[in-house]
């Protein structure tokens, strides 16, 4: 017996198999351009009478810095395309007056990518803020913090932060 | 039906523009931060010599010598509700000349948390508080600064002074923590 669907039907499936084609498509044009980043080393710094810019009735140095190597990202791409780097901060124990501040101190080496700006430092603060730019593979690009707004007047402590890069392809 | 492909057209760019474009990761590292507490002391030196000169008039008592030439220099890191002092003493066999008291008076500068002075006190082997309640400060390193010393070789007893007798006595500032 031939069963024929009605004209609606048919169209319906017409549209869904279209949708099927049209989101794997999409998937693969993703998994082609899929982008990750990684970051390696970490920074611990403490605070003690060595940080003081002289002797007895000196305060402390308004800042420190992190060596010029302490802590890389690396990117790996599937393709040679566009991306940019954002940074921001999850604040753990804080003192208000610390400042905790990031810059690139290497081009990174590896791969046939480049990478361009966030050479100065940028102030980190809870809202993501483009690090610096590149394109294609990236490894071992070096950052330094600095954490500033040193004083007698932060209560001794520990303090944290989480810091989150992101890295998102771009055209 | 027109509108409903329109709509699967859409979603399906859209998904295809976030995979081309918009694909993103996220990584992420802690940055600790120890401030430790500091409690560091220094004087500016040495007070001159307190010598007791002979009166004016005779029949008078010598008058006492004095010098307030010396600072207390300090820095000090506390956490919270707690609070330092500074005491001085003299070793064990130290003594002022015979007939003599040394006294001490140090004086902060006025500065947030740099203390208060616990007034005069009469140098000996056992430590006493001179400037009290020191929160987290740094008095400053240059001349002037911190707190101020003010020595005073008293005659207590004329009939005990011994002529050209002579004591050095070594002083000992401690910055402690609060009792």
């Amino acid at each position: 017996m031939l069963v024929t669907k009605p004209r609606g039907g048919r169209r319906k499936a017409e549209a869904r198999r279209l949708l099927l084609r049209l989101v794997l498509s999409a998937a693969l044009a993703g998994s082609l351009g899929a982008i990750s980043i990684t970051v390696s080393g970490s920074w611990s710094a403490t605070i003690d009478v060595s940080n003081l810019q002289g002797g007895a009735g000196s305060d402390l140095v308004p800042s420190v810095e992190s060596p010029l190597n302490g802590t890389a990202l690396s990117v790996k791409q599937s393709r040679q395309q566009s991306w940019q780097i954002t940074v921001r901060k999850i604040d753990g124990t804080w003192f208000p007056d610390l400042a905790l501040a990031v810059e690139r101190t290497s081009n990174g080496s590896g791969g046939s990518g480049t990478v361009t700006g966030g050479t100065a430092y940028l102030n980190v603060t809870s809202v993501e803020q483009v690090l610096f730019t590149g394109r294609g593979n990236r490894s071992n690009i070096d950052l330094r913090f600095r954490l500033s707004g040193l004083s007698v007047n932060v209560p001794p402590s520990t303090y944290s932060t989480t810091v989150v890069y992101t890295i998102v392809q771009t055209i | 039906m027109k509108l409903f492909k329109k709509a699967v057209l859409g979603t399906a760019l859209a998904v295809l523009a976030v995979g081309l474009v918009g694909a993103a990761t996220t990584t992420s590292q802690s940055v600790q931060m120890q401030i430790r507490e500091i409690c560091l002391l220094g004087v500016t030196g040495a007070p001159a010599a307190l010598a007791i000169a002979p009166p004016a008039a005779g029949g008078d008592t010598p008058a006492n010598a004095t010098d307030n030439s010396t600072y207390l220099l300090y820095t000090s890191t506390v956490v919270a509700g707690k609070s330092r002092a500074i005491t001085a003493a003299w070793g064990a066999s130290d003594a002022a000349p015979a007939g003599c008291s040394l006294k001490l008076t140090a004086t902060p500068n006025g500065g947030t948390n740099q203390g208060a002075s616990a007034g005069q006190i009469i140098m000996g082997a056992t430590a006493k508080n001179i400037v009290t309640t020191i929160k987290s400060c740094a008095t400053g390193g240059a001349a002037g600064n911190g707190a101020r010393l003010a020595y005073i070789l008293s005659v207590d007893d004329v009939t005990a002074l011994v002529a050209n007798e002579s004591k050095t006595v070594t002083i000992t500032f401690t910055l402690t923590d609060a009792a």
